[in-house]
């Protein structure tokens, strides 16, 4: 498996933690969300970084009250036909305003990187080969959008908005993302 | 009309190049099939029975000569010189190669047309009243907002891969031409207590294996809330829905399963949550697009035409073609002329490239340069001038295009079937032009009134067989094609599911059971009583007894 995020190859730090592994006391983990709606605060060391991996099925509105321990919402498509996760992150992206990374993992393919990437994810577990190359070619493709309140800050949009809309803060988000 | 502005046309261009690219990849085996297969789709190409199907999108229905021109061109080039206008106002090729896709898409685009979104599990081209901003009694012209819709759903980052397609149709007036009630969304402009022009939403309505008709979720909403609104209905389904059954995938079945209420529940909720700044249009986009459909430039006219009344008077076939086929105009000396495309014994909705030429040729010498495509598989020059009438009648009849027979029994809405779908049980078109051929007296025909019939070549509905007066859906037991016949079905303002009459009938049978309902609505009828009016009155009792006694 490789991570992009940014359009680029990164190293992952992150690590997937199975049900029944126990805990690192430190590093940057990922844990079921099942797991992590049994833990107390206590069971978790202060200085771990945490992420939450959902299903398809999860209501993620419900980690809302979590989010200030949350540096990571992993989704994922179980099948590439399957397309809650473009909801999921709008609504935690754009509702909910989280501030984390939200990454996808799973059957997505190539085609839909775009449409998740306007939705609010940032990064991306790919495990079919692919090149860096295919990737900008195939996920900017298509930079037009006819959606003002899902556009990118390099987006190309027909309709021009009022000043201040939850639409810009998105994209200060998204461009702060971006930057770090 | 709507035309494009630099934005819609480099959105366009830029669908094709990624497609093209798309083709390529599956060309060289980088995609699979099965990963291609939604991309295709979500282009409008079908793998067909025998071939890959083009569907290409009449937004609304709405076209000019150029566009109609350039369909025959691809019709000639690309096929085998005709096309196919369907029950979604749409136009499908049936023989194009995969690697000519393409270049296809960008004959299109030179014209502002494309194939987006006419297939595949995402929002498809949305579909409207027919006669919309030239009959009488609209509220208002249904194509704006059509427009404004087509625009929103084009590419829409999260609503691309629903669990299953999704259909939205407008009306614009009380009198219902696009079958609202039968679509996941409905939208009816309406005004409400205070006389200001907004939409009724309707959810849940659909054909299929399980036909239902869509219930109202909200009475009224503001013209500017409609693009929140729908996207909070379109986040409850793409979450909710059912992805674990095709069969019980589509809206409805989620508004059957919550019920009315919860979903309604449900969807405010996601309404409220939205927040102000994520619902408005911007009235000024509102505005641009409305521009766009003010009426053409009318010359004032007396209703009644000296010229149209001599030639009615002269000239045997012409009279009853205007009777039956010319729809008042609500401006005064105009009319509404619906060019039919059911010959006696033809293919319905099939228009070879030059026939398709004549009627781009009237468009723009006697209709203001604008013609419709309608879910009833016809195609109408909106605008034409009572004094004009004749002369366009000539070119119709020389066409082939002027059988009056709009709304009567040999105007029948039929799937392709058999013949080129690769999911039909049964064939369709055959049995279309048996009926066709059976009632081909033109005069038994007026007698007989008005009488929709709707044949579909499987359970999916596409030929509306639900929403026939006479429906039938063609079905195959042990190897054998049967007939299932409905009545009653309407999908107007008053939309209703047809109730199935008894067991089915064969091929041969099928024509005798339809002859036998009509027989019998003829000798029951009240004075100036309709087919559905009829049927609405005494119910399927006095047509089993008939059809039943004698087969
Ligand atoms: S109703 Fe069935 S046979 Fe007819 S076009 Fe639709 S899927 Fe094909």
């Amino acid at each position: 498996m490789q991570l992009i995020k940014n359009q680029k190859f990164v190293e992952d730090g992150w690590v997937l933690i199975a049900d029944d592994a126990p805990l690192p006391e430190q590093g940057k983990i990922i844990i079921s969300l099942e797991r992590f709606n049994s833990l107390a605060a206590s069971d978790l060391s202060p200085i771990v970084h945490l992420g939450v991996s959902v299903t398809s099925a999860d209501d993620v509105s419900l980690l809302q009250g979590d989010f200030d321990r949350l540096d990571l919402i992993r989704l994922n498509f179980p099948a590439f036909t399957d397309g809650r996760a473009f909801s999921q992150a709008r609504i935690l992206r754009h509702q909910l305003k989280f501030k984390g990374d939200i990454r996808i993992s799973g059957d997505f393919i190539l085609d839909q990187v775009h449409f998740l990437e306007k939705c609010g994810v940032t990064s991306f577990e790919v495990v079919d080969e692919v090149t860096l190359d295919d990737w900008h070619r195939v996920t900017q493709s298509l930079n037009y959008s006819y959606q003002p309140g899902y556009s990118l800050a390099d987006t190309r949009m027909r309709r021009s908005r009022p000043a201040i809309t939850a639409d810009n803060e998105d994209q200060e988000l998204v461009a702060e993302l971006s930057a770090a | 009309m709507y035309r494009y502005d630099e934005f819609d046309a480099a959105f366009v261009r830029s669908r094709v190049a990624q497609f093209r690219d798309q083709v390529e990849r599956r060309v060289k085996g980088e995609l699979t099939e099965e990963k291609f297969r939604p991309l295709r789709l979500m282009n409008g190409l079908y793998l067909q029975l025998h071939a890959y199907m083009l569907r290409v999108a009449v937004p609304y229905g709405t076209m000019n000569s150029r566009q109609l021109r350039q369909l025959a061109f691809i019709a000639d080039k690309y096929d085998k010189g005709y096309g196919h206008f369907t029950t979604r106002q749409n136009i499908q090729f049936n023989w194009p190669k995969l690697s000519d896709v393409p270049d296809i898409l960008d004959h299109l685009a030179d014209v502002e047309m494309h194939a987006i979104q006419t297939s595949g599990n995402c929002i498809r081209n949305v579909t409207a009243d027919h006669w919309a901003g030239v009959v009488d009694g609209e509220v208002e012209d249904p194509r704006p907002v059509s427009e404004l819709l087509r625009q929103w759903s084009s590419a829409h980052p999260e609503f691309t891969f629903l669990p299953r397609k999704f259909k939205i149709a407008v009306a614009g007036a009380e009198k219902d031409r696009a079958a609202i009630a039968f679509h996941d969304i409905g939208i009816k402009i309406r005004r409400n207590e205070q006389g200001d022009p907004g939409y009724e939403i309707l959810v849940g309505g659909g054909m299929g294996r399980t036909p239902i008709v869509g219930v109202t979720v909200r009475e009224w909403l503001p013209k500017g809330e409609i693009l929140g609104y729908i996207e909070a209905i379109m986040r409850v389904y793409n979450l909710h829905g059912r992805r674990d059954n095709k069969y019980k995938a589509r809206i409805k079945i989620l508004v059957l399963e919550l019920g009315k209420e919860e979903f309604t529940r449900q969807v405010e909720e996601e309404y409220a949550r939205m927040g102000e700044t994520s619902v408005q249009v911007d009235p000024a986009e509102i505005e641009r697009i409305e521009n766009y459909f003010v009426p053409p430039h009318y010359e004032q006219l007396n209703d009644a035409d000296p010229v149209l009344a001599a030639a009615e008077n002269d000239n045997a076939g012409f009279a009853p073609w205007v009777a039956q086929n010319v729809a008042k105009h609500r401006e005064p000396g105009y009319g509404i002329v619906n060019v039919s495309l059911k010959p006696t014994g033809g293919i319905p909705g099939d228009a070879t490239s030059d026939q398709m030429r004549v009627v781009a040729d009237l468009a723009e010498n006697f209709s203001f340069d604008e013609l419709r495509v309608t879910h009833e598989q016809n195609l109408v020059l909106p605008h034409v001038k009572k004094s004009d009438l004749f002369e366009v009648w000539k070119s119709l009849v020389a066409a082939g295009l002027a059988t009056a027979n709009l709304g009567l029994v040999s105007d029948i809405i039929c799937c392709p079937g058999l013949d080129y779908c690769s999911l039909a049980t049964a064939r369709s078109i055959p049995v279309a032009q048996d009926i066709s051929n059976h009632f081909s007296e033109l005069e038994r025909q007026h007698e007989i009134g008005e009488l929709k019939i709707k044949i579909s070549g499987c359970i999916n509905a596409c030929g509306h067989h639900h929403a026939g007066h006479i429906g039938i859906l063609g079905l195959e037991k042990r190897g054998e094609e049967f007939y299932q016949v409905t009545l009653g079905g309407s999908g107007d303002e008053n939309a209703q599911v047809g109730e199935i009459i008894g067991p089915g009938f064969s091929r041969t049978e099928v024509i005798g059971a339809v002859d036998t309902i009509v027989d019998t609505y003829v000798s029951l009828r009240n004075e100036n009583e309709t087919f559905l009016e009829a049927y609405r009155r005494v119910g399927p009792k006095p047509f089993k007894e008939a059809v039943y006694a004698t087969h």
